[in-house]
């Protein structure tokens, strides 16, 4: 029997209403049992409106508890997953600045050499230049990746290499290095 | 002058054929002695040619400088010295070349911009040589002896392609003007660290669009500089920058705008040692401003003296006076030629 019949067939009189309401507990209404057709006729229209919801009540509440139950589930295993995940960006972002911060330490460590051996081997200017690259490594924050500042004093490296290349007349290039844009169309101004 | 009392008229002397592809910039030679006219020029077809005036009169094709740049030659500079030509070129490189004997050998080539190269200029005293690039940057270079180069420093700034470099006329004061709307100025404070010192953008009245290209004035104490806003804009340059203190006096400032003028992009401007201003647009004209001395107002204005329509058949990329004839100016065009042209009374 659907529930608009339900409400077709209540009646009664009008003073039982007050009653019926009084009857209910709050704690029958959480625990409304499955519709009983038998019982339509002697429940009062309020009691039978509560007890409509009820019967809603578990539909909707499946539905949240459901979601509720998946968004748990989901979190529990994004944070495995997502950990697992930034640690293997982490490890392999890691590795890129280390391996292109190596490169340039390398190639000041062998600069360095040449000028110890022959002090006049490059220009002061030059000699500077390594100094200043040097310096430049030195202060990265390699145990602070979350220092604000790492990507500036990448740059900042990256550019005075740069510089020392072409003053050295070398064309030295970490392999890893991506340049910041691609090359332009043959129509660019 | 009493020149500009008549009627004014750019007459043709020579259309120079030869570029196979646009022709982007002009240099003439500033060396004192030898030829009356030397000019180089650039282009698309990745060649630079030299012109000179052989003893017809008429303007031919001396030299071509190829097989050193791989793409597009954007602009080229003389240094003051007349001896050295130095091109900046699309494959991300600046080339110097050495005129010995009639002959141009190239003899260094200066590699650091990450792209495009897009301007190069010489100091007064051609110690040094800035270039400024696709990449935002501006590198200046000093001359050492042996022609070798030694990157001076790298100037970081603007936030956009940098399409043009030039030194002041005698103090080393270097002026970049880019695609981020804004003139930057920047000097030396000693042990090769340089600064920008002041920045003309839309706050100080600059420009709102792509500024192309500027040009001092013979004695260095105005600029005029031209824009993609349609506009040339003339500034007070008379204070040393070098000597700014706190306070902003040593500043450079705006003086008036010249609008009105034109209705396509400016793609060049030069002023001549008589005071002459030149444009260069993409409507395919050429105009020549002066200042007007009869101004009512106190600020100085100028005013356009003769526009010359379809100069070229496409745009003008390139408006160069000659530094010894002040009536001899050469344009540059998308259309492949260059053209002479000579400023005369009109006849009646």
């Amino acid at each position: 029997m659907s529930i608009s019949a339900a409400l077709i067939l209540e009646s009664g009189p009008s003073d039982r209403r007050s009653k019926s309401l009084l009857l209910r507990s709050p704690g029958e209404r959480k625990g409304a049992s499955f519709y009983n057709p038998d019982c339509v006729t002697i429940t009062t229209m309020e009691q039978k409106l509560a007890d409509t919801w009820d019967i809603f009540d578990s539909v909707v509440y499946l539905d949240e508890s459901l979601r509720q139950e998946g968004f748990e589930d989901g979190y529990k295993d994004g944070l495995v997953s997502g950990k697992e995940e930034g640690k293997e960006v982490g490890l392999k972002m890691g590795f890129q600045v280390a391996e292109e911060l190596g490169f340039y330490q390398g190639c000041v460590d062998v600069w360095n050499s040449v000028i110890q051996a022959d002090s006049g081997a490059f220009s002061s200017r030059l000699q500077k230049s390594v100094q200043q690259l040097g310096d430049l490594l030195r202060k990265y924050p390699l145990l602070d990746p979350e220092n604000e500042q790492v990507q500036e004093m990448m740059d900042a490296i990256r550019l005075k290499f740069r510089i020392l290349s072409a003053n050295m007349g070398v064309k030295l290039e970490y392999k890893g290095y991506t340049k910041s844009s691609a090359q332009g169309m043959e129509d660019d101004m | 002058m009493e020149l500009l009392d008549g009627e004014l008229e750019l007459r043709v002397i020579q259309k120079l054929e030869g570029h196979t592809d646009r022709v982007w910039g002009l240099a003439w030679n500033p060396a004192a002695t030898g030829v009356t006219g030397m000019l180089a020029s650039c282009s698309g077809d990745k060649t630079v040619r030299i012109w000179q005036k052989g003893p017809s009169g008429s303007w031919d094709c001396s030299a071509v400088l190829e097989d050193t740049h791989a793409r597009t030659v954007r602009s080229c500079a003389w240094s003051p010295s007349g001896k050295l030509l130095a091109t900046a070129s699309f494959d991300g490189t600046t080339a110097v070349w050495e005129h010995v004997g009639g002959e141009f050998e190239c003899v260094a080539t200066l590699e650091g911009h990450e792209n495009e190269v897009k301007g190069v200029s010489w100091n007064a005293s051609g110690s040094l040589l800035a270039t400024c690039a696709r990449d935002k940057t501006v590198w200046i270079w000093e001359a050492q002896p042996g022609n070798e180069f030694e990157c001076v420093s790298v100037l970081q700034g603007h936030t956009q392609d940098v399409k043009m470099v030039q030194w002041h006329p005698f103090l080393d004061v270097l002026v970049s003007v880019s695609y981020d709307n804004s003139v930057k100025v920047w000097t030396e404070d000693g042990d090769d660290d340089w600064h920008c010192v002041q920045t003309l953008g839309e706050a100080s009245s600059g420009h709102t669009s792509t500024v192309w290209a500027l040009s001092f004035n013979s004695v260095g104490d105005r600029m005029v500089t031209c824009s993609d806003d349609l506009t040339l804009k003339i500034w007070d340059t008379s204070q040393n920058p070098s000597e700014t203190s706190g306070d902003g006096c040593g500043s450079w400032s705006h003086l008036c705008t010249l609008s009105g003028y034109h209705d396509r992009t400016i793609f060049s401007v030069h002023w001549s040692r008589e005071g002459l201003i030149v444009s260069g647009a993409a409507d395919d004209a050429i105009r020549l401003f002066t200042e007007s001395k009869d101004s009512l107002v106190d600020q100085p204005s100028y005013k356009m003296l003769v526009k010359k329509e379809k100069a070229h058949d496409m745009d003008v990329n390139s408006v160069q006076w000659n530094l010894k004839e002040p009536r001899l100016l050469a344009s540059a065009s998308d259309d492949g030629t260059i053209k002479i042209w000579e400023l005369s009374e009109v006849s009646k």
